[in-house]
């Protein structure tokens, strides 16, 4: 019996990166995918201290002025409200052809929440989703928070392409997180891996475990004889 | 001509969007595919193309407007002679419910999902001239194996499913949930359990009686589960031990009666919360069920829909079983079943036989908080109540 193969995935690991060239990237990296030029791709990264937005409502999930905070405020085009990116949180953007890969938009949502579940559980963390609060949590506390675009960037003749993606909290400063209700959600908190282990692993070795689950969940049927 | 421009479905379970930019204004020129709007839905930012070339005439819903799929976005003084394009975003490629799939298991795509056969059987059905789509798979994950198309050749009925491949589903979400706490449930509460036998040809009655103006009323179907979940939550009020949770050093006894509803879903047993159930009617309870049924099986539950039930209520009766014995919601005093209502020859009277609707009830609790006869004083409460509801009862 043969086991069916895995569809290509490029992952790759770069470092430490502006929030604003690691976009730039993913656009170009979008149109390329959308025009069936390169295949699916995982770009894993620490940002450089930076909050981001979606388009609207910035100040209002702001618990300390703008002057405050410490570190730029970025609007983006992503989904989701307002956050907090840095070193010591790994970033995930994923560049996916869902119709490709047989997914919707919800699908691949609900995938990246399984896909850091599924992480966490290597690290012996027990995370969870919850039904109308996308991201991962442990407890009432946010690990993994996801901001996702959809769009067709080469037209009508290309495919519908993701960009953007996960950001799950390493070892990151959860100070950062006090000065701005995450996501928009006021009543809950903000964790991290070192918050919940003994010896947090490094961001780079937390981004290896999950390339492999986001490939798995891409695709690959695991079958035993 | 004008085109009206619509929220087109952006993804399974999506019910609505909110208008996030738009990308064009009144006035403007837009080419067919070329992006007009943002939608966000659920973390997602969605960029609509727009489906014809024309321009822009009217933008209808504003930016910050949410908008159900199928309400009107915008209009476009459209260039004739144009077929509009499909523009919603791609679908899953089957028809299962993403979190109701194990990471691991997703297909890798829509053609090779469809094909479900490797390279060297797809030749052989060549060979033998066999319609593999025609051919019922009997591999693993339904895959389509030589010995399905050698049968299929010879008009012979497919081999027994082999055993040769074993399936590897990793435990994740809802399934590790539901396997910690039924784990930590078993072996650390004393579970006892009871069943009685209730006589509800009254209740069957006044149900068929009902049942129609009950829909044209309130809009859902009038099953029997409200009518138990409102005997339960009644009888609760009256066995507060019952209605109690066992922490190591005391049992709390709970003021309120949050009844949790066993509901089967795609992803697994979720069992949403019908706050201060005693204080609803049977017609209250049935809205309260119905909504709350289908909101979990759309994945659409809130946390405050799940969370402070202090007793639940099981309609194993729904899959046809006569008798169970469930496990104790972790934290909760006991779960109560409703089976399936048959048919039943039953004595009368003195010494007559007569065809009776009956039904079972079981009751599982923790012996740690209840003994036998408190339990059983419970149930037969609820029997008692099931058994008085008939003709001309009560149920808005």
């Amino acid at each position: 019996m043969t086991t069916d193969t895995t569809p290509t995935l490029d992952v790759r690991w770069l470092g430490r990166v502006g929030y604003e060239d690691a976009w730039s990237l993913q656009r170009e990296l979008a149109l390329q995918r959308a025009h069936g030029e390169i295949p699916d791709a995982l770009l894993l990264l620490e940002h450089d201290p930076v909050y981001t937005t979606g388009h609207r409502d910035a100040d209002s999930n702001l618990r300390v002025s703008r002057e405050m905070l410490g570190a730029p405020i970025v609007p983006s085009d992503r989904g989701g409200d307002i956050t907090f990116h840095g070193p010591g949180q790994l970033v995930a953007y994923g560049i996916v052809d869902l119709k490709a890969a047989g997914l919707g938009v919800v699908g691949y949502v609900r995938g990246l929440e399984q896909v850091i579940v599924d992480t966490m559980a290597e690290f012996g963390i027990e995370a969870g989703t919850e039904c109308g609060l996308t991201g991962a949590w442990v407890g009432d506390e946010k690990i993994a928070a996801i901001g996702v675009r959809v769009g067709r960037p080469a037209g009508g003749a290309g495919a519908w392409v993701t960009t953007h993606g996960l950001a799950l909290n390493v070892n990151v400063d959860l100070g950062w997180f006090e000065r701005i209700v995450p996501c928009g959600i006021s009543d809950r908190g903000v964790t991290s891996m070192a918050h919940l282990l003994r010896k947090p692993p490094s961001v780079r070795e937390v981004g290896e475990r999950l390339a492999s689950q986001f490939r798995n969940f891409l695709g690959h049927r695991i079958v035993t004889n | 001509m004008t085109y009206t421009l619509m929220l087109p479905e952006i993804g399974e379970t999506v019910t609505e969007g909110t208008i996030e930019r738009w990308l064009k204004q009144p006035g403007d020129e837009v080419k067919k595919y070329e992006p007009i709007v943002e939608i966000n839905t659920d973390k997602v930012d969605v960029e609509l193309p727009c489906p014809v070339s024309g321009t822009l005439k009217e933008i209808v819903a504003q930016e910050g407007e949410t908008v159900e799929i199928g309400g009107t976005l915008a209009l476009i003084d459209e260039v004739a002679g144009e077929t509009p394009a499909d523009i919603s975003p791609p679908k899953p490629s089957d028809a299962e419910p993403p979190a109701a799939t194990p990471t691991g298991s997703r297909g890798t795509g829509r053609a090779k999902e469809r094909r479900r056969a490797t390279p060297r059987v797809t030749n052989l059905a060549g060979e033998l001239g066999v319609d593999l789509d025609a051919v019922t798979g009997t591999g693993p994950g339904g895959r389509i194996v030589e010995d399905d198309v050698r049968a299929a050749a010879s008009g012979a009925p497919a081999a027994k499913p082999t055993a040769s491949a074993d399936e590897t589903i990793p435990l994740t979400g809802v399934r590790r949930t539901i396997a910690q706490r039924m784990s930590e449930s078993a072996f650390t509460a004393p579970t006892a359990w009871l069943a009685m036998e209730a006589d509800v040809t009254g209740l069957a009655e006044l149900r068929r009686e009902r049942r129609e103006a009950f829909r044209e009323r309130h809009g859902v179907d009038l099953t029997y589960l409200p009518f138990m979940a409102h005997a339960v939550s009644q009888a609760l009020k009256g066995h507060p031990y019952v209605n109690a949770s066992w922490h190591e050093d005391k049992i709390v006894l709970k003021k309120r009666v949050n009844l949790g509803i066993a509901v089967a879903t795609d992803r697994g047993l979720l069992v949403p919360v019908v706050t201060d159930a005693d204080t609803l009617s049977v017609a209250g309870l049935a809205k309260a069920m119905t909504s709350l049924g289908e909101r979990a099986r759309d994945n659409k539950l809130t946390l405050d829909d799940v969370q402070g039930g202090t007793f639940t209520l099981d309609n194993t009766g729904a899959f046809g079983s006569i008798i169970s014995k469930p496990i104790v919601n972790l934290g909760q005093a006991a779960i109560i079943t409703l089976e399936a209502i048959t048919r039943r020859p039953r004595v009368v009277g003195e010494d007559a036989i007569a065809v009776r609707s009956v039904v079972t009830i079981c009751l599982s609790f923790d012996h740690r908080i209840l003994d036998g006869h408190q339990a059983g004083a419970f149930l037969n409460d609820v029997k008692d109540r099931l058994e008085a509801l008939g003709p001309g009862s009560e149920i808005d």
